[in-house]
């Protein structure tokens, strides 16, 4: 008996200890003091409904997310540590620019549906302009894809990030309202192009080493780098969050999924397999938060979903009681059938430009 | 005290020696694996192995033999099924394909979640005779 009550008094001291431990803010952020909710922040996706872990009852969101979290904070503390810190001061940014509303700038803390969207939120950094480094590693003289296709892939990220696509009209009356202008703006600083004897980089970064048959990263602090080379295994194009190593910082995407011209394949030849992936860069989540229903992609005017969508689906498609927004860059629908980024993800994305933000390199 | 604890134990053990011994038929397998780019569902039945390499396409029947069938039945029956498995997380920013293995008992499905490609070890001779049938 005492040995039960000393475990769990381990146990308590634990978890309070890992609660006081929560990484804090440690950027210099210059915001007024308002108090964000974490509760419902994760990194990693949900471990899985084995029989083990259903027969335990183990479903509880906080404590399951708890168990993944701690378990991938042994491998990577700092990771974990800095997306944690990004998170907290987004929000912070964001419930700053909402004085009529202050609040954990999602808008709907750890659980419950979406609550439909705010007002737009002036956050006072205008227009936004990223230089983007493209660099191609080709195997085969068509992986060398010509400068027209990689002006191509460059409008469409400045249609798409200005809400001037023109299948933007195509976006449902049931979110006409919530369409996010991100008022971001791409311009070619530089093409690399290199010979690589590789067939195929796979995802683990190879292509962004000269040693391994890749390119180097240039200047990720002030450019967004984008490696066009072939990956292989069935992935179109991949991501990295803001956080992670300056090393790697940028996106990857296969030459056959990049633009609109040239070697570009249907149905995913209108260049938002980049968007998407460049929407991860600026701290997206896929839109149905790679869970349950209960799993949220931290954006309010996004409906929850627990799955993505995939080819062309029909309207409205319905998932946890609420019309999915497949629409949305961030499901995985075909180019064709995405045309929207909400208002919600706007401000997750322009507040990494804020002061003190991962992204403020990018601005004067 | 002491009694309750002893109690709650013979208990708990009498109710793991009911699990051990119920019969615990494998019925059939399902693997998918399934990204914006990629797709791939192979189902395994008493006779035929259904693969699906399109999604919302027609699925390819091959037969099975009940040698074949006999050796998943037994894989399934004779290993230790209760462990945990869990995807990377790589998936969050599309650099992986999330995948997943439900196995069907006459009691229970068991599920398996992790990446495509990179399964946990201890599926790895079950996954590589099902994906054989994929090539």
């Amino acid at each position: 008996m005492k040995k039960a009550i000393f475990a769990l008094t381990a146990l308590a001291f634990i978890a309070v200890s890992c609660e006081s431990e929560s990484p804090e803010e440690t950027n210099d952020l210059t915001i007024q003091e308002v108090q964000v909710d974490m509760s419902d922040f994760y990194v990693y996706t949900d471990d899985i409904d084995t029989f083990e872990s259903t027969a335990k009852g183990n479903s509880g969101k906080s404590c399951h997310t708890m168990k993944v979290l701690n378990q991938k904070l042994k491998e990577n503390p700092g990771l974990e540590q800095k997306m944690y810190n990004i998170e907290k001061n987004l929000r912070t940014f964001i419930a700053s620019k909402k004085p009529d509303k202050p609040g954990n700038g999602n808008g709907n803390g750890g659980g419950g549906g979406d609550d439909g969207g705010d007002p737009p939120v002036d956050d006072g950094l205008g227009s936004i302009t990223i230089p983007v480094i493209v660099h191609v590693l080709y195997n085969t003289s068509a992986q060398n894809i010509s400068d027209q296709q990689i002006a191509s892939q460059i409008a469409v990220l400045n249609e798409d990030f200005n809400a001037a696509n023109n299948d933007i009209n195509q976006v449902p009356s049931l979110f006409s309202s919530v369409v996010g202008d991100i008022d971001i703006n791409f311009v070619l600083d530089q093409t690399i192009r290199k010979a690589t004897s590789r067939t195929s980089f796979g995802t683990n970064d190879a292509i962004k080493f000269d040693s391994q048959g890749g390119s180097n990263v240039v200047t990720p602090d002030t450019h967004l780098n984008i490696w066009v080379g072939n990956i292989g295994g069935g992935i179109l194009g991949y991501a990295q969050f803001p956080g992670g190593s300056a090393s790697t910082d940028g996106v990857v995407v296969s030459p056959q999924y990049f633009g609109t011209s040239g070697i570009a394949t249907a149905p995913f030849d209108g260049g938002r397999t980049t968007t998407h992936e460049v929407g991860h860069w600026l701290n997206l989540r896929h839109i149905w938060g790679d869970g349950r229903c209960n799993r949220d992609d931290f954006v309010s005017d996004t409906p929850r979903s627990d799955r993505p969508n995939y080819g062309c689906p029909s309207f409205p498609t319905v998932h946890c009681r609420t019309t999915d927004m497949t629409m949305n860059y961030m499901d995985y629908v075909d180019d064709d059938c995405m045309f929207m980024f909400s208002e919600g993800q706007k401000e997750r994305m322009r507040a990494l430009f804020a002061a003190g933000g991962p992204r403020d390199g990018f601005l004067p | 005290m002491k009694r309750l604890i002893v109690t709650c134990i013979a208990l708990l053990a009498l109710t793991g020696c009911a699990q051990k011994t119920k019969s615990e038929n494998m019925e059939g397998l399902t693997y998918q694996a399934s990204s914006r780019g990629f797709f791939l569902e192979i189902v395994i039945t008493n006779s035929r192995a259904l693969v699906l390499g399109t999604r919302g396409g027609r699925p390819t029947s091959i037969p099975i033999s009940k040698a074949e069938w006999t050796y998943f039945k037994e894989w399934v029956e004779h290993s230790d099924l209760d462990f945990n498995s869990s995807r990377s997380g790589k998936e969050e920013i599309d650099a992986a394909i999330p995948a997943t293995l439900k196995i069907a008992m006459n009691n229970r499905v068991q599920t398996y979640e992790f990446d495509h490609g990179n399964p946990p070890k201890e599926l790895n001779a079950l996954l590589d005779k099902m994906l054989s049938y994929s090539k």
